[in-house]
């Protein structure tokens, strides 16, 4: 098994990395709830999890593993700030539809 | 080192002040911590001390904090009454420090590690800070919106660093920029890649165009006091982690061919910031949303700047920022008295406000006329000097097209103006304000002034 998982190209964890990225992306982009967008931004940084360890293991530095501590955490505390923001939101207008927020226009 | 455990000591300070009821002291702290700092800034010139190989505090790092430390500082003052209007005032304080301390990493950062870590320091406070009028739907949907785009331009920016890890096989920029030139297996459309990210999610902090939606929107939305933080120091951030990245890396290597065209991409974004934040700007009349556009136009001289520099000049961004920030947190300053009274922001709230008080409506239009750029203020020899670098480098057309744009900025600051000095009031009755307050307005402007007459004396001081 082990000499399977060493024998997979770093290509493969690009592309992979990069669907999953795309994913996220697409999920902002077109989802209208909230959580659902969070959950997506969530799939963005893991996709960037997966290539920063994958590119370490290629390397062969250990900084790479070492940054994706950073990044879980950053990424715990950006979600228990938007979720704060969301419940916020909630009170105000009674909905997590992110259609509903469109008072600021120019 | 010192600079960085001051001001999240000072954070940490005010968190658990509420806790021993040392409320009264935070403010004087605070005010005292953010002198301390610019004095360990100024003390620590010339050492280049660099910490756990991860910062290093060269000359231009210090300079951008001394910077926003002073801005800090004027912004503390400004925004006084947005902290005695709370009730929970101590998590503001150490929010406004945290983000603050996120400045710091990014204008020193030697590792990209740093970069996104101070991206997000700078940023989460911030997500929580346009919110902070939480009964006012208005404000509920600037934060929601600001932190919803910031946390997916930092997903952008975490993708970009990751490419040239995989490119280069490290984050320190100094090997970043040693490894890039040599011929690496799949590096280099993986730092192309990386670069252009990179560029685009630090575009979306510092509201470039074709990444500044949100700006307006959420300046708008936001409390004032907080829009004047977001205006400023947010973007001494942007541009401290973006100027830190090209000079360390792009400016090193321009003659390299991707840096070439890297360069030009920069230069078509700064250019259509300039365009379209002062075209937009001249249509507004709600004055927040007006400010909001027209710093969008200069994030776009900033990034003009930094797409001219070579690794000789550069100390044109920083003379800009210090420039701009001081004059739009003037302008910012009397906008919240006057929105505070009059209920409104728009531009017919400021009709007659020289016959209201006369101070107010000349540190008004000292900061106007410094961001439009009219001399002897410092807006004018900021810009020269942009443009100066920009006809060095032969793009005469494009000094040409710059200069007219700003004569559309000229347009839409003499609005205001003329509102304040030769429409009739509303109201009759004078506008009062402290005289500690008046003190302090009469001394920055003057501070304006000093940096306009004489730049030279503070650029040799850093540069």
């Amino acid at each position: 098994m082990k000499e399977v998982i060493i024998g997979i190209p770093i290509q493969w964890y690009i592309f992979l990395s990069i669907a999953l990225f795309c994913i996220g992306v697409l999920g902002v982009l077109f989802r209208r709830n909230a959580i659902i967008i969070f959950m997506c931004v969530e799939l963005m940084l893991n996709a960037v999890n997966l290539l920063m360890v994958a590119f370490s293991r290629y390397i062969g530095d250990t900084g790479g593993q070492v940054f994706v501590f950073f990044v879980m955490v950053v990424a715990a505390a950006e979600v228990a700030v938007g979720l704060a923001i969301l419940m916020m939101v909630y009170r105000n207008i009674k909905s997590s539809d992110i259609d509903k927020l469109n008072k600021l226009k120019w | 080192m010192k600079e960085l455990l001051l001001l999240s000591g000072l954070g940490i300070l005010s968190l658990v002040a509420e806790i021993i009821n040392a409320r009264k002291l935070i403010y004087p702290l605070v005010i005292i911590g953010l002198f301390v700092n610019i004095g360990l800034c100024v003390g620590d010139l010339g050492t280049n001390e660099t910490v756990y190989g991860m910062l290093k505090l060269d000359n231009s790092a210090l300079a951008f904090t001394i910077l926003s430390s002073l801005i800090a500082l004027i912004w503390f003052i400004v925004a006084k009454n947005y902290f005695s209007d709370e009730t929970n005032i101590s998590d503001h304080f150490s929010l406004v420090l945290f983000s603050l301390v996120g400045v710091f990493l990014l204008a020193s950062y030697t590792h990209l590690s740093m970069l996104f870590l101070g991206v997000e320091i700078l940023s989460i406070p911030v997500y929580i800070l346009a919110g902070s009028d939480k009964r006012n739907v208005y404000s509920n949907e600037a934060a929601f919106k600001y932190f919803l785009l910031g946390a997916f331009a930092s997903g952008f920016l975490l993708l970009g660093i990751v490419f040239i890890y995989g490119g280069v096989g490290s984050f320190y920029i100094a090997q970043i920029a040693a490894t890039s030139m040599l011929p690496y297996g799949l590096s280099e459309p993986l730092l192309i890649a990386g670069f252009l990210l990179i560029l685009f999610a630090l575009a979306f902090k510092m509201s470039a165009v074709p990444f500044h939606f949100w700006a307006p929107d959420v300046y708008t939305g936001a409390p004032t006091s907080i829009t004047a933080y977001m205006s400023t120091l947010v973007k001494i951030g942007a541009v401290a982690g973006f100027y830190r990245l090209f000079v360390g890396v792009i400016a090193v290597y321009h003659n390299y061919n991707f840096f070439e065209s890297y360069t030009t991409i920069l230069l078509i974004i700064a250019l259509l910031t300039i365009i379209i934040g002062n075209v937009i700007a001249a249509t507004q009349t709600n004055i927040k949303r007006l400010l909001a556009y027209s710093s969008i136009g200069h994030a776009g001289f900033i990034l003009l700047g930094i797409s001219m520099i070579r690794p000789i000049v550069f100390y044109t961004v920083w003379y800009y920022l210090l420039a701009y920030c001081i004059a739009n947190i003037l302008a910012f300053w009397v906008l919240i008295i006057v929105e505070k009274q009059t209920q409104s922001e728009n531009i017919s709230a400021f009709n007659g406000l020289a016959k209201r008080n006369p101070i107010l409506a000349g540190t008004m239009s000292v900061g106007l006329l410094s961001m439009a750029g009219i001399p002897p203020l410092g807006g004018f020899f900021a810009k020269y000097f942009v443009l100066l670098d920009v006809i060095g480098r032969g793009y005469m057309l494009i000094a040409v097209v710059v200069i007219l744009i700003s004569l559309i900025g000229v347009y839409y600051y003499f609005k205001i103006i003329i509102a304040m000095f030769a429409k009739e009031p509303a109201e009759s009755s004078t506008l009062s304000v402290g005289s500690f307050t008046k003190l302090i307005m009469i001394l920055v402007s003057v501070f304006l002034l000093i940096i306009g007459l004489m730049p030279d004396y503070f650029l040799n001081y850093f540069f």
